[in-house]
């Protein structure tokens, strides 16, 4: 488990690092707001799927705690800044950034089975349809913010 | 998400303290851009969901919120309007008071302070139970998450210049 954190914080650090490439196509404010509100949305989601509802049971050491929350804090808001940055790009194709989306879907719910494969969550009434589910309404709301923030940003002549 | 089991006073404690903040904040005349104060709101209401979560949920558990230790309608309430009112109204003082480097540092000292003397009337109001959690511990997180709020402040009000002298030269 101790070798996961570890390699959770070093996907933690590579993604802040990268994070910093997308300051060619999105404002400093749009960054910062997408990524506290995808990490924020992700510990409210954690709270009511695994401490209310119970379905996903998590390993109850400081270890799994912070791997799991190194994923809502860097890992997860990170890529997600990342399919934001395909959206704003005009250069990348339409069908490119469908593909982005897809990828980013398939990558995020195989994240979750592959923590369920480690040992670190235990599924209880939870399968793929749910997995998706829950990262369907994760985006939706994130691309939504991101999109009147972005609206917001534009009439008030920042970009 | 789950609904308050009994809704007495620490419901009404936080939607009494809600609408005091809503009223005040629409009451004083606005002192930034509404992309500013977006981004305050979001980083408070992050501060709050992330470190309550941390803090407040296992495996620590030093304590809970409200009458349940599960996640319920009135956190959110919490998260989306208490944290980031009050953030915005510390750094509209700020501005406004245009407080400078030692002041500063004694504004959040003094918030700080503040804050954690209303976290004893919310706690006599039951909205917070200290399982390993004491006053000291509260005025600390208070201080780091209000010099959060600081430098962000100035970060906030520096990107803003810089894009308009950007503006202008073109």
């Amino acid at each position: 488990m101790l070798k996961y954190l570890l390699i959770s914080s070093i996907l933690s650090l590579i993604i802040l690092v990268a994070s910093q490439y997308t300051r060619r196509h999105m404002h400093p404010f749009e960054m910062m707001t997408n990524w506290l509100f995808s990490s924020a949305l992700l510990f409210i989601l954690s709270n009511i799927i695994e401490l209310n509802q119970k379905w996903i049971e998590v390993e109850n050491t400081k270890t799994v705690f912070w791997s799991l929350t190194f994923y809502r804090l860097f890992i997860i808001p990170g890529l997600t800044l990342w399919l934001l940055f395909v959206y704003s790009s005009k250069t990348i194709r339409p069908i490119y950034k469908q593909m982005c989306t897809i990828l980013w879907f398939l990558v995020l719910i195989k994240i979750q089975f592959f923590h369920e494969f480690l040992g670190l969550i235990q599924f209880k009434q939870w399968n793929v349809y749910f997995s998706f589910l829950e990262w369907f309404s994760f985006w939706l709301l994130t691309v939504g913010v991101w999109g009147s923030f972005r609206l917001l940003l534009k009439k008030e002549e920042v970009f | 998400m789950r609904l308050p089991e009994h809704f007495d006073s620490n419901e009404w404690f936080i939607l009494v303290i809600c609408l005091f903040l809503i009223v005040l904040t629409a009451v004083l005349k606005r002192r930034m851009y509404y992309s500013q104060i977006t981004v305050i709101f979001t980083l408070n209401f992050f501060l709050g969901a992330s470190l309550d979560y941390i803090l407040a949920g296992p495996p620590h558990d030093f304590y809970d919120i409200m009458d349940v230790p599960e996640f319920e309608v009135f956190d959110l309430i919490i998260y989306l309007f208490i944290y980031p009112f009050s953030g915005y109204l510390l750094l509209y003082l700020l501005d406004l008071w245009k407080l400078k480097r030692f002041l500063v540092i004694f504004y959040v000292f003094f918030s700080s302070f503040m804050t954690t003397g209303l976290e004893w009337l919310a706690n006599k109001f039951n909205v917070y139970e200290h399982n390993e959690w004491t006053y000291y511990h509260s005025f600390i997180a208070y201080f780091l998450i209000y010099c959060v709020n600081a430098c962000a402040f100035y970060w906030i009000k520096k990107a803003r210049r810089t894009i308009s002298e950007q503006m202008l030269e073109e």
